[in-house]
Order: C-alpha cells, then sequence, then structure tokens
C-alpha cells in the first residue's frame, strides 16, 4: 500500500482552487446585526414598506430562537453580531445596467471560476445570474428569454418590476418563523435570483446561477424563488465557491420552489464552497432551508445536488408533495473530506393521492469527514396509493471518518408503500487489486469505482455540469483513498 | 409528577427502609437527584417525541407501597410449554417459586441480594448508571427505578453452568390508585455459561397500572442468554421497559419479542458488544389494534471489533393504533469486521392506524458490512389472489399472509414448541382490516 499511500499524499495537498480573493472595491457594513441593519439594507435596496415589514416580523421572531443543536454536527459558537449582513462591489455610479459595464475584474472572477458570464455561457446555451457576495452582479440572456416570456433576474429587480409575484409568493414555502437559519435570512437577505415561467412555457434554456463569496467577515443570505406556472418546464442550476480564509464564514440561503398543474421544476446544484483546510480551519458554515411545493396535479419537482464543499452543510431540500399524482425526486451526492460535515437529506411530505417519491443519496466520507442522511418520508391520511422508494449507500474511506443515516418514515394511509433500503461499504482492496492488474492505475480505479457509485445521481445532471461534478469530486477526493 | 415527588420524599413506597449498604444508597441517592432534575420524558426529547402524547397523565402517579401479597396469576404459570424453573413476581416482587435449580446458580430476590451485598451485583447495578444519561429526561424512567431500587430479581450463573430455561411470570394486583410498579431484574452469566429466560406480562385483571422494569444482565466471554419475552398486558395497562446488555467476547444474546397487549408499550433494548466476537440477535413482532400504542426502540453498539447484529422486526396495526419502531446500529471507532444488518417490515391495516419507523445507522470504522432496509407497506395482492384462486375466500386469504408475515419472527425462535404456542397466541390476536 506504501505506493498508493504516497500517490495518495501527493493528491491530499492538492489546494482548492477558488481559494482566491477578487481585488476588487466593495462597500461593506460595519459587522453586526440590529433592526437598523435590517432597515439600511432595505432602505439601500429601495424597497417597499412591506418588505422591510415583513424582515423586521422575521429579525424579531428570530431574536427568540435558538439555533437548532439536533443535526449530527460538531458546530462553534457563531457570533451573528461579528458577521456584516452586506457587501456589494462598488461601482463607479449606478449599478451596472448590462454586462458590458460590470468592473472587468468582477467578470474576470467569473471566468476563473470557469463561469465566463458571456462566452461560455453563450455556447452552453445556459442564462446566467451571478451572485458576488451580497449582489446579483449581472444576466445574461435575458432578452432571449423575455422573448418566451421567462423572467429571470435577480431578487431586488423583481422586487421592484414584480412586487405583486413576489409579494404573492415570497415566503409561501418557507415562511420566515420556519427554523432559524430561514428566519435569519428573511431578515438580512441581500439579493437572490427570481424565477417565473408562465403557464405553457418550455424555458427555452438552461437557467444558472453562480454565488460567490468574496469580502471577508461578511455572511452571504441569498434567496431564490422560483415560479413555475401551469404546464411549464425550467431546468436551474447553481453553483457555488469562495475563497480560502482562516474564519468560518455563513452562509444562509432559502430557496422556494411552486409547481402548478403539471408544471416541471428541476433544481441541481454543485456546491463547492471552500471546505476549509486539512487541519479543519476555516471553510463556510452552509445552512440552507429549499423547500418545493408541488402545489398543482401532476407537477413534478426534482432537486439534484452535489455537495462537496462546506466546512459544515446542513441542507434538507424537501417536496411538498400536494396535487393528486405529483412527483417529487432527490438525488444526492455528499462528500465529506478531511474535517468536513455535512448533515443532508430530504423531506417528502405525500398530501395528495395517489403521489410519488424517490430518493437516491450517495454519501462518501473519507479523511475525518463525517456524512449524515437524515430524511423524512411522511405519508399522510389523504395520500392514497402514494409510494415512495429511498435508497442510501454509505462509501467510507479510511479509519477516522463516520457515515450514518437517520430516515424517520411516518406512515398514516394503509395503501401507501414506502420502501427505504441502505448499506454501508468501503473501496475494497480486491476491487483496487482487479482494476491494477488489467493495468488501470490507482487513481483512475479510485475515481472509476467512485464515478460509478455516484452515477445515479450524475446522469440527473444537465451533461455540462455532470462533467463539472465529476471532476469536481476526483479533486475533492484526491490523496483520501488509503 | 407532584404526588411521585412527594412520595419519593417522604419515603412512602415498598423497599424504603431497606438495611443497604453505602454504594447502594448512593446509587438511589444519586438517581433520585437525577429524576428531580429531569422528571419523565418530554416530547422535546427526540426518542421519545412519538410516545410522549400517549402516555397517560403522570402527574397522579403514585409509587408502589408493596401491601398486597396475593398472587393472582396462578393460572398463568403453566401457559407456556416446557419444564423450567418459574418465578412469580406480584408488583414487582419475587412472589413465589416453583422448580430445581441447577447447582451453582444463585436466584435471589434484589432486597435479599442488596442487603448482603451479593457478589457481583455492584458491577451490574452500577454499570446503569453510568449509562442513565444526565443530560436529557428521555431515561427518566430508569433513575426512578434505579431511585426506588429494592425489588425485583438477581440471577448469578457460574462459569460453564447451563442453568437452563427460567420462566419470569409478571403481574399485578387490582388497587384502585394509579400506581407506578418499579422492578430490576440483573443477571451475571459467567463465562461460557448459559441461560434462558421466559419473561410473560400478562395480568388477567383489568386494572390501570404501569409498569416498569429494567432489566440488566452481564455475559462474560462465551456466555449465552437467549430472552423471549411475550408480552399481553391488558387493555388499560402501561407497561415501560428497559433492557441492558453488556456482552464480553464470543458472547451471544438472542432476544425474541411479542407485544400483543397493553395499552402504552414502550421498550428500549440496548446491547453493547464489548469484546470481540460477540453477537446479538434481536427479533420481534408487534401486533396492534384497538388504540394500542407500542414503541420499540433497539439499539446495538458495536464496540469490539468482529462483533455480529441483526436485527429482525414485523409489524401490524390497524384500528386507531400507532406502531413506533427504531432501530440503531452504532459502530465505533476500531470496531473493524463489524457485520450489522436490521429489517423492519410493516404492514398498516387502517386509515387511522400508523406507523412510525426509524432505521438508522452510525458508522465509524470503515471495514464494516451494514445494511438496513424498511418497508411500510399492505399484503400482495397477487399473494390474496392466487390464495383466493385455490378456493379460500378473502378474509382467510389476507389471515393467512399476515400470520405468516408475523410467523417469521417465532420461527426464528430455536424452540419449535414454544414457537408454535406462541404464533398460535398471535393467531389469536391478529389485527383485522377495517
Amino acid at each position: 500500500m506504501s505506493r498508493e499511500q504516497s500517490t495518495i499524499d501527493k493528491r491530499v495537498e492538492q489546494k482548492y482552487q477558488h481559494g482566491f480573493v477578487t481585488d476588487i472595491e466593495s462597500d461593506t457594513l460595519a459587522p453586526g446585526l440590529s433592526e437598523d441593519v435590517i432597515r439600511f439594507i432595505s432602505n439601500h435596496k429601495g424597497e417597499p414598506e412591506w418588505l422591510l415589514d415583513w424582515r423586521l416580523n422575521a429579525y424579531r421572531h428570530w431574536l427568540g430562537m435558538r439555533q437548532p443543536e439536533w443535526a449530527h454536527l460538531k458546530i462553534d459558537a457563531i457570533d451573528f453580531q461579528k458577521i456584516s449582513y452586506f457587501s456589494e462591489p462598488k461601482a463607479d455610479k449606478d449599478r451596472p445596467q448590462s454586462l458590458d459595464e460590470v468592473d472587468p475584474k468582477l467578470l474576470e472572477t467569473y471566468d476563473k471560476l470557469g463561469v465566463p458570464l458571456h462566452e461560455r455561457a453563450r455556447l452552453a446555451g445556459v442564462a446566467v445570474d451571478a451572485v458576488f457576495d451580497s449582489v446579483s452582479v449581472g444576466t445574461t440572456f435575458k432578452k432571449e428569454l423575455s422573448k418566451a416570456g421567462v423572467i429571470f433576474c435577480s431578487f431586488s429587480e423583481a422586487v421592484r418590476d414584480y412586487p405583486e409575484l413576489v409579494r404573492k409568493y415570497l415566503g409561501s414555502i418557507v415562511p420566515p418563523r420556519d427554523n432559524f437559519f430561514a428566519a435569519l435570512n428573511s431578515a438580512v437577505f441581500s439579493d437572490g435570483s427570481f424565477v417565473f415561467i408562465p403557464r405553457g412555457v418550455r424555458c427555452p434554456m438552461e437557467l444558472s446561477t453562480y454565488f460567490r463569496i468574496n469580502a471577508a467577515e461578511t455572511g452571504q443570505f441569498e434567496r431564490t424563488l422560483i415560479i413555475a406556472e401551469e404546464n411549464s418546464q425550467v431546468s436551474y442550476l447553481e453553483g457555488c465557491t469562495a475563497p480560502m480564509r482562516d474564519e468560518n464564514q455563513l452562509h444562509a440561503a432559502v430557496v422556494e420552489l411552486i409547481a402548478l398543474e403539471d408544471a416541471n421544476i428541476k433544481y441541481s446544484t454543485v456546491q463547492n464552497w471552500y471546505p476549509g483546510d486539512e487541519h479543519g480551519v476555516g471553510g463556510i458554515y452552509n445552512f440552507v432551508t429549499k423547500r418545493g411545493d408541488c402545489r398543482g396535479a401532476r407537477s413534478r419537482i426534482s432537486w439534484t445536488q452535489v455537495e462537496t464543499g462546506s466546512a459544515i452543510t446542513w441542507k434538507y431540500p424537501s417536496c411538498v408533495l400536494r396535487g393528486d399524482d405529483s412527483v417529487g425526486e432527490f438525488y444526492s451526492v455528499a462528500l465529506t473530506n478531511n474535517y468536513q460535515q455535512a448533515d443532508t437529506g430530504t423531506k417528502m411530505i405525500h398530501i395528495g393521492r395517489n403521489t410519488r417519491s424517490k430518493i437516491i443519496s450517495k454519501g462518501i466520507s473519507a479523511g475525518q469527514g463525517q456524512n449524515a442522511y437524515r430524511g423524512l418520508v411522511r405519508i399522510t391520511p389523504r395520500a392514497d396509493n402514494s409510494r415512495n422508494y429511498t435508497q442510501c449507500d454509505s462509501m467510507l474511506i479510511g479509519k477516522r471518518c463516520g457515515a450514518h443515516t437517520f430516515p424517520y418514515i411516518e406512515v398514516r394511509n394503509p395503501t401507501a408503500k414506502v420502501e427505504h433500503e441502505a448499506t454501508t461499504s468501503r473501496i475494497g482492496e480486491d476491487q483496487l487489486f482487479y482494476c491494477l492488474q488489467r493495468g488501470i492505475s490507482e487513481e483512475d480505479a479510485v475515481s472509476m469505482i467512485v464515478d460509478g457509485f455516484c452515477k445515479q445521481v450524475f446522469r440527473e445532471l444537465p451533461m455540462e455540469f455532470a462533467v463539472e461534478a465529476k471532476a469536481l469530486l476526483e479533486v475533492s477526493l484526491e490523496g483520501a483513498v488509503g | 409528577m407532584s404526588e411521585l415527588h412527594t412520595d419519593l420524599q417522604s419515603g412512602n413506597w415498598s423497599g424504603k427502609d431497606l438495611n443497604l449498604p453505602g454504594w447502594a444508597k448512593n446509587l438511589r441517592k444519586n438517581a433520585a437527584e437525577q429524576f428531580r432534575m429531569h422528571g419523565f420524558p418530554k416530547r422535546t426529547d427526540e426518542t421519545w417525541k412519538y410516545t410522549v402524547s400517549s402516555l397517560q397523565d403522570l402527574q397522579d402517579i403514585r409509587l408502589d407501597r408493596g401491601t398486597d401479597t396475593g398472587y393472582p396469576g396462578q393460572s398463568l404459570a403453566h401457559d407456556l410449554p416446557g419444564s423450567g424453573y418459574r418465578v412469580n413476581l406480584l408488583n414487582g416482587r419475587m412472589v413465589g417459586v416453583k422448580g430445581t435449580l441447577p447447582s451453582g446458580v444463585k436466584l435471589l430476590d434484589m432486597k435479599d441480594a442488596l442487603e448482603s451485598e451479593t457478589d457481583g451485583l455492584q458491577s451490574v447495578l452500577e454499570t446503569l448508571s453510568g449509562l442513565q444519561g444526565s443530560r436529557t429526561s428521555s431515561h427518566g424512567f430508569s433513575a426512578l427505578n434505579t431511585a426506588t431500587l429494592g425489588a425485583g430479581l438477581y440471577i448469578h450463573v457460574p462459569p460453564g453452568v447451563d442453568a437452563g430455561r427460567m420462566h419470569l411470570n409478571w403481574a399485578v394486583s387490582q388497587e384502585e390508585t394509579t400506581r407506578l410498579i418499579n422492578s430490576r431484574i440483573c443477571l451475571l452469566i459467567e463465562a461460557g455459561a448459559s441461560l434462558e429466560i421466559v419473561e410473560r406480562f400478562g395480568n388477567l385483571q383489568n386494572s390501570t397500572h404501569t409498569t416498569n422494569v429494567v432489566v440488566q444482565a452481564e455475559l462474560q466471554n462465551g456466555a449465552t442468554l437467549n430472552h423471549v419475552r411475550l408480552q399481553a398486558e391488558p387493555d388499560s395497562a402501561c407497561l415501560i421497559t428497559r433492557t441492558e446488555i453488556s456482552q464480553l467476547s464470543n458472547s451471544d444474546y438472542s432476544y425474541f419479542g411479542f407485544d400483543l397487549g397493553g395499552r402504552v408499550i414502550r421498550h428500549d433494548l440496548h446491547s453493547s458488544l464489548l469484546g470481540p466476537g460477540a453477537k446479538a440477535n434481536l427479533n420481534g413482532a408487534y401486533l396492534l389494534d384497538g388504540n394500542r400504542h407500542v414503541d420499540n426502540h433497539a439499539r446495538v453498539d458495536h464496540i469490539a471489533p468482529d462483533g455480529q447484529s441483526d436485527q429482525y422486526f414485523r409489524g401490524v396495526a390497524s384500528g386507531s393504533s400507532k406502531a413506533v419502531f427504531n432501530t440503531a446500529v452504532c459502530v465505533h471507532p476500531g470496531a473493524d469486521g463489524s457485520q450489522a444488518s436490521q429489517s423492519n417490515a410493516n404492514i398498516l391495516l387502517s386509515k387511522r392506524a400508523e406507523i412510525d419507523t426509524k432505521p438508522e445507522l452510525e458508522i465509524y470504522a470503515d471495514e464494516v458490512i451494514a445494511s438496513h432496509g424498511a418497508t411500510v407497506g399492505q399484503l400482495d395482492e397477487q399473494a390474496v389472489f392466487y390464495l383466493r384462486s385455490r378456493g379460500l375466500n378473502e378474509q382467510q386469504a389476507r389471515e393467512i399472509l399476515t400470520t405468516a408475515f408475523c410467523k417469521s419472527v417465532s420461527d426464528r425462535l430455536g424452540d419449535p414448541e414454544l414457537a408454535t404456542v406462541i404464533s398460535q397466541r398471535m393467531m389469536d390476536v391478529m389485527p383485522q382490516a377495517d
């Protein structure tokens, strides 16, 4: 194994590739949280009165809440007064009106990230909204989308241009009081993406948002709201990165999806926030509330996530299957290496008749990583003939990591069928040996085995991103096998 | 709760005035303090969240004063087959024995064992205090059990002795007040020794009591314990039990639990595989109808290498009943070579019934084979159709299939005679679809 070990060591040393800091002038609010900070954010964005009240209500409720402790995570105390709740790149005069006016340094940043806002997006036919620290810096393909009637813009623009839509749907799936981090987000959210697909429209291209935390001592609190009207269809992808810093930075986002009758929303995430170094110093604390509402009959929401970054991931993308015959899906690959911790999974709440849900979760733990799947499947008395299938597989690489499964199953309807199965395995020496004697190198063998393990999830991702996710997984895992 | 705290402080309960050794007094004192601080389980305790609302109001419950002597359950004593030593327990205290104990095997009333400081008892009892959980109220019942320590049994099987089968028949006398009865069974099975205990909970009288039993066993190297539990409590009874097994190397523990009655039943079954090569084999069936509530929490901790655990549970719920099942396996760092499997299948027969199941795995070692499966569903319609095509009516077809489903648990018992009797008992109470 010594030869293997040295290859591993070499690969372990590979560093996080998105850890650069962009030297860009930004306006950052002094750390601290109070009603004044919230008023400042709201005022700065020129928000209507009702939204300020909504934020303040969330904040007042949050003051009385306690940070949840039930997850299988060790979290250092977070000082919410030490975080800056707003940071935006300083534009010379007004906010950029088009991408051509965006600070070239910013565009360079996204180039480095592999998200060239102009070229690649055009080539790939993907519309991109880029969120830098607290604000959206540019959305591509706006014109093409608006021809189809699709609204894809930053949250701030949506509040300004489509206030009725925002007011109608904001907080309708994740209420401001839903949980500790959702309440915090509701109080201080600074920007995010807004998508509206009108009735009968199939969105002509993939939509995508890239989030990046750049400024130090800031938190990022974005909100995404996607509404798919009757018989419409959309595929949306988000990706995230952050610089390498010794301190832990907080990311608390909220994502709400609404699918009306016959609508189809596919939401994919490639999460690659800075995971901290090999000693567990620094890294993003990622506390995200994501929930989709299959409100109409025959609607469908599918969550796909590849979670390779963050020091701590606390995230449970869920589906409320309200409409009859609606479908919820959750495909997840979560990887923890070094001292990363993940407690992630999903909730499938079956309310309508003939509702179906499928959960495929693949957890990979390496180094001293701790990886937990936590899920809930609830079949309510009205959900006749509903069906759930859950498969949770864990792979352990090394002796000091952990893989855990906490699936809650609550069934209150005798016509429902719920199945859950889970396995735990490791990359066996015999598997490696077999590959080696066929002339495959150790690195390739490991990545092949891991790729095979995750295949069910990767094939749910849009093609370009599946390639990216696979590469990301290889980088994150490098040096972990021994 | 206030009444109970008063009882605890004033000493208005059986066994208060025992002439205890210092360590036992300390155990009681610390546990009483723990109970005073945390009380009974609350809804916020994750492991009790499905059950707390079904527990009867514990506000007015009183500790048992231990005034009864007559044993009402004589007829129970012979209703299970097989020879063996029989022990009758009334209100948690030993009231009668029948049969001859194999030479060297000790069976003592807990009171006498404590007062005479019998060898080995202290270490078995003190194991639990370490597991009592100081932070939460989730073990409030066992803290209370330790605080009132005095009733129950101590069984000691010396090295290499096969102690055969021992029946424990639990009964409760009828009284007007709602009482909480505490009892403790301690078993010390030394190296290479073996024992089978068959517990029978089933009161003939319909009294509204809450029984709180803690069973603790220490299995030394190569020891074997076969533990069968048939629970057929009356509709009004509440039974809270906790079974704690410590297993040293190559010891073998098998559990077969059958829940056929009771209003609220909660059983925490926990085995710690402390020595290499230990095996725990946990099996159970729960059959619920009416408004019964049965909550089984089974957990195996693999602490030493090469341990094996197998959990196999089947449940059927109809009426307005609620079945809660939680199975957990934790493979600790260093427990390489562990093998763990969990299987839980449930059939839901009614629109008002509910099944909540949670098969948990916590793995901290990589040379492990672990898997679990859990299902909730209904009978296979094709199988029903097949039986009907053979001339059975629909009800018969469904009964046969439901019985076969539960019988897969009793079939795992090593003793075919006992398996037949138990599967018959299950058929007698088999829940029907609405």
